[in-house]
């Protein structure tokens, strides 16, 4: 049972399959762990491999989402202690931290997608990863600035807008 | 390693060619809205406090988001933190506004003698359910305040949750003994407190998940003795302009995780012995009081950085990262003292301003730097002014640590905008012709001249390299 790997194969939304180990998705995704505790019983005696629908992740979403769960949830592959560093201050030298870096460097559609198969999947440190991402795009921006970075239309009235600078005028 | 730049390359899709953010809407789509509100609550509580609040202002969806995520408030992010009328109203009103729960609250610890009616109103709000973070947040010791308060006892209704607390300027005492428990507690940090030997050590035990320890300028206690499973990372600071007893000694019994020790005030009277500490990676500032027994590692007793018998020392090999301070430059001396930690990758001297000792280094440290094989990648020379024995000092490890890649000169601002000073320390070094290795030379400004490390919160000690200065 140890020498074997069993794997699963996940199918996007778009109807792409990907393989990934069992072990590796059971520990990274809440979502497919149940999904694949309710196959169990029907597959015990059979050789067969599972292939789970997940019908909110495209394709391109789902590629890095499993990039990212190889990288952190592969007992193989990482270095260090994985459950810590959520708590690591930032500039920590957490030997992922480099590739989380590069991981949410990429497009704000790409980044909002990575915040959507997160949370569907369940996976915890990648939903705090994408988060922080997006969080990180806000902070010390002007207000102009994120409308246009986010492309978030202005529907206030004159008057509510005044209204609303001067209730937190402490903020500017 | 092939995955940072493969991996980029390999998920860049054809809209990722500008990655830069103010390219991020080429296409005018409101891309962050399709996120469900909860989310975008969660988001907008991860910002600093102002740009929180003026998320409100993006968009009528916006206006209560922050609402549907935990509250994070931490006074020290706003615009003038130290304008006490203000805060009051801003803090009273977000808590109108905010159902809770909570993830932060920081607060001046100051309000614990000046504003504590609001404090214990804010405290036994709902707004704070759940509160992870608590902070009676203090930048310096104030000496104007003579009232040390105890903190409100409805702290309490978040012991489960904390992960983080910071005890600034009041009394933890003695009959709170059963209640400073938290059993979720990673980071805490006692900073111009009052408490007693026993409370300290009963508090410390009842934290079974601390990670980070920051003691500085407390009152109260003499010895602390460290047996914990959980602790990666200790700060200490003295105090000597204190009535009552500070700390004095502090051991390190049994810390089988312990990265990091790091004690700050030059004029210590601490002495600090380390019994177990088998994953100690990062140690400093060593400091050298005249004649004073100041440090002991395992069976190592150290006079200043002088060890007391060389027969006897046991080398750490964790060490990687050491602070000194020495009194007077001796090339001798570091190079003794360093032969303790013989993987030590990176060294900060602290310079001090005597002078006198000469470090011409003729044969006789052949032999030695043959036997001590450093693997010393890294020196930064903080106040460095280009003296003889600095120079002597800093020409040595150029051509005998074989490993050595950089080396930095923190330097005095004078002689930073000097470039003549600059161009001669180059030549003095012989910088230039450093032989055949690529040894990298910076030239830094010393803008920081009193406190020498920037440690003001316990996250601080869990920066990649504590000793390094940003500023």
């Amino acid at each position: 049972m140890a020498s074997e790997k069993k794997v699963v194969f996940l199918r996007s939304s778009d109807g792409e399959a990907f393989e990934v180990s069992e072990e590796v998705i059971s520990a990274a995704s809440v979502t497919i762990k149940g999904m694949i505790d309710e196959e169990s019983p029907s597959r015990a005696d059979t050789a067969a491999t599972t292939t789970l629908a997940i019908p909110n992740v495209t394709a391109a979403t789902l590629s890095r989402v499993l990039h990212y769960v190889n990288k952190h949830f592969d007992a193989a592959a990482v270095v260090g202690r994985p459950d810590d560093y959520i708590f690591c201050a930032p500039g920590d030298e957490h030997p992922l931290a480099r590739f989380d870096d590069d991981f949410v460097d990429v497009d704000n559609d790409t980044l909002i997608d990575l915040v959507h198969a997160a949370e569907y999947l369940h996976i915890k440190k990648l939903f705090d990863l994408t988060c922080k991402a997006v969080a990180d795009k806000l902070k010390g921006r002007t207000i102009d600035q994120i409308r246009e970075t986010f492309g978030i239309v202005n529907d206030y009235t004159v008057e509510e807008e005044v209204e609303v600078y001067r209730e937190n005028s402490w903020a500017f | 390693m092939e995955d940072a730049p493969a991996t980029k390359k390999r998920f860049q899709g054809p809209r990722c060619k500008d990655s830069t953010p103010k390219e991020g809407n080429e296409d005018g789509v409101d891309h962050i809205s399709r996120l469900p509100n909860n989310i975008l609550g969660e988001i907008i509580s991860l910002l600093p406090t102002m740009d929180c609040a003026r998320t409100k202002c993006l968009s009528s969806k916006w206006s209560d988001l922050w609402l549907s995520g935990p509250l994070n408030f931490d006074y020290c992010d706003l615009k003038d933190p130290h304008d006490d009328k203000d805060l009051v109203s801003i803090i009273s009103s977000i808590f109108n506004a905010h159902p809770g729960p909570a993830r932060r609250f920081c607060i001046p610890a100051h309000y614990l003698c000046t504003n504590i009616d609001n404090v214990v109103t804010w405290l036994e709000s709902p707004t704070l359910n759940g509160l992870q973070e608590l902070e009676f947040h203090i930048t310096e010791v104030d000496f104007t305040l003579s009232l040390y308060p105890p903190p409100p006892a409805s702290i309490f209704r978040f012991s489960s949750t904390l992960r983080i607390v910071s005890f600034g300027g009041c009394r933890l005492p003695d009959i709170m003994v059963n209640q400073l428990q938290f059993p979720n507690l990673q980071q805490l940090t006692l900073f111009d407190a009052i408490i007693s030997e026993e409370t300290l050590h009963a508090m410390l035990e009842s934290c079974p998940k601390l990670e980070i320890l920051l003691m500085k300028h407390n009152e109260g206690f003499r010895y602390v003795r460290i047996n914990s499973r959980s602790l990666k990372s200790i700060g200490v600071h003295t105090d000597s302009f204190r009535q009552g007893p500070t700390i004095e000694e502090l051991i390190i019994e049994n810390a089988p995780i312990l990265e990091r020790l790091i004690s700050f005030e030059r004029y210590s009277r601490l002495h600090i012995s380390v019994i177990s500490a088998p994953k100690l990676e990062t140690l400093g500032c060593i400091f050298e009081n005249n004649d004073k027994t100041m440090l002991t590692l395992g069976s190592t007793t150290f006079l200043g950085i002088r060890s007391v018998d060389m027969r006897a020392m046991v080398p750490m090999h964790t060490v990687k990262v050491l602070s000194v301070f020495p009194l007077s430059l001796c090339l001798d001396d570091v190079l003794n003292f360093i032969r303790c930690f013989p993987c030590l990758e990176k060294l900060y001297i602290q310079l001090s301003c005597a002078q006198g000792h000469t470090n011409q280094w003729p044969r006789k440290h052949r032999n030695l730097i043959k036997s001590l094989d450093l693997c010393l990648k890294t020196i930064v020379m903080i106040n460095y002014r280009g003296a003889a024995e600095q120079s002597e000092f800093v020409t040595f490890f150029v051509e005998n640590a074989r490993m050595l890649e950089s080396m930095r000169f923190v330097v005095p601002s004078c002689f930073y905008h000097d470039k003549n000073w600059i161009r001669s320390q180059n030549r003095q070094l012989k910088l230039d012709k450093s032989s055949s290795r690529c040894v990298s030379f910076t030239f830094t400004e010393n803008q920081f001249h009193h406190n020498m490390i920037h440690v003001l919160r316990a996250s601080d000690l869990s920066a990649a390299d504590p000793f390094h200065c940003n500023c």
